[in-house]
């Protein structure tokens, strides 16, 4: 599969304060996105996912290294014809509808016409905002500005989309509302490169994810190859015994008819079954956990730490 | 070819519009009729030079109201802009920083020209209540009231794109005053030439880079009817052109090393 988005060992630092004292929003950086995936940049706050979206977008121009989009720098204007955005929290021209500014954005591509037109009644009517497509944006809940944004970021049917914290503020009917929209969007062939700081979204969509922290990259890959498909624990259910002081194990939750344990080796949910059978207590499942994207995020920001 | 200018018409005509939408400059666009028939009034108490004097406080008076007008609008929706963050949704579009800074100078010279176009009206009536007429140099003078404006939006564009909306306003604003007191500039210099030699050069310098804008004000001219010839009008333009042209460049400079973090 071809690369969309390519970085190649990027860096980027900023002045900030009344010292102008250097700070390295992110050091040397590389990875890509292939084409038709969904790509997932997650990172705890000031890991450096905005800035290097922000370079991917033309926004920032990195201090080093390569930023390419379509095989093109993100210098040349075109890198941008086939892109959409949608910035963190974003905010558009209040004064105008949604029909409006969807129009405006449009004629920033060069569409016009009957194609546009047709294009924002699809669009309109794609993120839920037909009822208010011709109310000001002024007037918008921040679910509906999200929205907005999402068709704005969609308005010249881009083939990479774009989206920083497309989640944020949205309820959990929102939320699911736009993993639809992204699995729609791969469905059609487009590559989707969203941060987030979701986690269970992220696994829930991405078919590869990124893992930053202070500006580094911890670890790229799908989620089995960032796992490695490695259980890390147990829950046993169990009616009629108690683990005592077994090692590696301990009681998650106890009711009057079951317990459920959780042990955190192999060899500790062997003895755990055998000394429960050997009880005569009746097992009603055992359940392996597979380290989770939350974990990986945790381990990754507390050894860089 | 059609492409390059599609989004500067874009930008200019969402900024337009902004403008017509925006509460502010609606506020200011009713005090602007208002405060012209001020002038209508200093005329009626000036007996014996009614027309005279509407016509040189019309002109005044639409000085002050189209210059305030540029600033805070090229305030407004240019550092707005960037404040607002709308900028990343526009930036990342196939568009060049030379093609948003252009636009949104069209926009805003667009706004400027609306400006005048109702100055001139409201002061025609004026003037002609007042038993005066509105001869070839009363439009001249609001044809070189509309270059001041283009040269004023572009300085607040400039100082927009790399201050804060204050320090912009506050500065544009003290450009244009100290750009309209040329000849006072001009005899500062001639007198300080031998006692304060290094304050000269700093006069010298201001007198060079400042616009002039005391040279594109027509108020003598208006109101005492002096026929202005038509090269003056195109050495005006002219040098408004220029003026203008070099201050982009300088904005595009700025606007296309920037980061927008």
């Amino acid at each position: 599969m071809n690369a969309v988005v390519e970085l190649k060992d990027v860096a980027k630092s900023f002045r900030v304060g009344f010292r102008r004292k250097r700070v390295d929003a992110v050091r040397h950086v590389e990875f890509d996105v292939k084409e038709g995936e969904i790509f997932g940049l997650i990172g705890p706050n000031g890991a450096g996912k905005t800035t290097t979206i922000k370079m991917i977008t033309g926004l920032v121009t990195p201090d080093q290294g390569v930023v390419r989009v379509h095989g093109l720098p993100t210098q040349d204007i075109q890198s941008r014809a086939d892109l959409g955005y949608l910035p963190e929290n974003p905010y558009f021209y209040e004064h105008l509808t949604a029909r409006e500014m969807l129009r405006f954005y449009g004629q920033l591509f060069g569409l016009g016409g009957d194609l546009l037109k047709k294009r924002i009644d699809d669009l309109v009517e794609r993120v839920g905002l037909g009822h208010a497509a011709d109310r000001q944006l002024k007037r918008y809940s921040k679910g509906m500005r999200q929205r907005a944004g999402i068709a704005q970021a969609l308005i010249n049917d881009p083939k990479l989309v774009i989206l920083d914290e497309p989640q944020s503020g949205l309820d959990p009917v929102g939320r699911k509302e736009v993993r639809d929209l992204i699995f729609g969007l791969r469905d059609e062939g487009k590559t989707v490169l969203f941060a987030s700081h979701i986690l269970p979204d992220v696994e829930a969509i991405c078919d590869r994810v990124a893992v930053l922290h202070l500006g580094l990259i911890r670890g790229v890959g799908t989620l089995q190859e960032l796992t490695k498909d490695t259980t890390t624990r147990y829950e046993i259910r169990v009616t009629g015994w108690k683990p005592g002081d077994l090692e590696n194990a301990h009681v998650l939750n106890e009711t009057a008819s079951e317990t459920l344990v959780e042990v955190t080796t192999t060899d500790a949910r062997d003895m755990v079954l055998r000394q429960a059978l050997d009880c005569g207590a009746t097992i009603h499942s055992v359940t392996p956990h597979k380290e989770s994207l939350e974990d990986i995020f945790i381990r990754e920001t507390k050894a860089a730490s | 070819m059609k492409k390059v200018w599609l989004p500067i018409v874009a930008i200019a005509g969402n900024s337009y519009r902004e403008a017509l939408r925006n509460k502010m400059l609606g506020t200011f666009g009713l005090f602007a009729p208002v405060l012209l028939g001020l002038s209508s009034l200093l005329g009626a108490m000036s007996v014996g030079h009614e027309a005279r004097v509407a016509t040189d406080a019309s002109l005044w008076l639409s000085t002050l109201f189209g210059v305030a007008i540029a600033i805070y609008a090229s305030i407004t929706l240019f550092h707005a802009e960037i404040e607002r963050r709308t900028i990343y949704t526009l930036l990342t579009k196939p568009i060049a920083r030379w093609q948003f800074v252009v636009g949104k100078y069209v926009g805003v010279s667009l706004l400027c020209l609306t400006v005048t176009l109702v100055c001139f009206g409201v002061s025609a009536a004026v003037i002609v209540s007042a038993g005066g007429e509105v001869t070839p140099t009363t439009a001249a003078a609001y044809g070189t009231l509309f270059l001041q404006l283009l040269i004023v939006t572009s300085i607040a564009i400039l100082l927009a794109s790399f201050s804060s909306s204050l320090l912009s306003g506050l500065v544009t604003t003290g450009v244009f005053v100290a750009g309209s007191l040329n000849s006072q500039l001009e005899a500062a210099r001639n007198s300080l030439r031998d006692s304060a030699p290094g304050a000269k050069y700093v006069i010298e310098t201001a007198l060079i880079v400042l616009p002039d804008f005391q040279s594109l004000n027509l108020s003598t001219e208006s109101t005492y009817n002096v026929s202005i010839p038509f090269d003056f009008v195109l050495n005006a333009t002219w040098y408004a052109t220029s003026y203008v042209a070099l201050t982009l460049v300088a904005t595009v400079f700025i606007m296309s090393r920037r980061d927008f973090t």
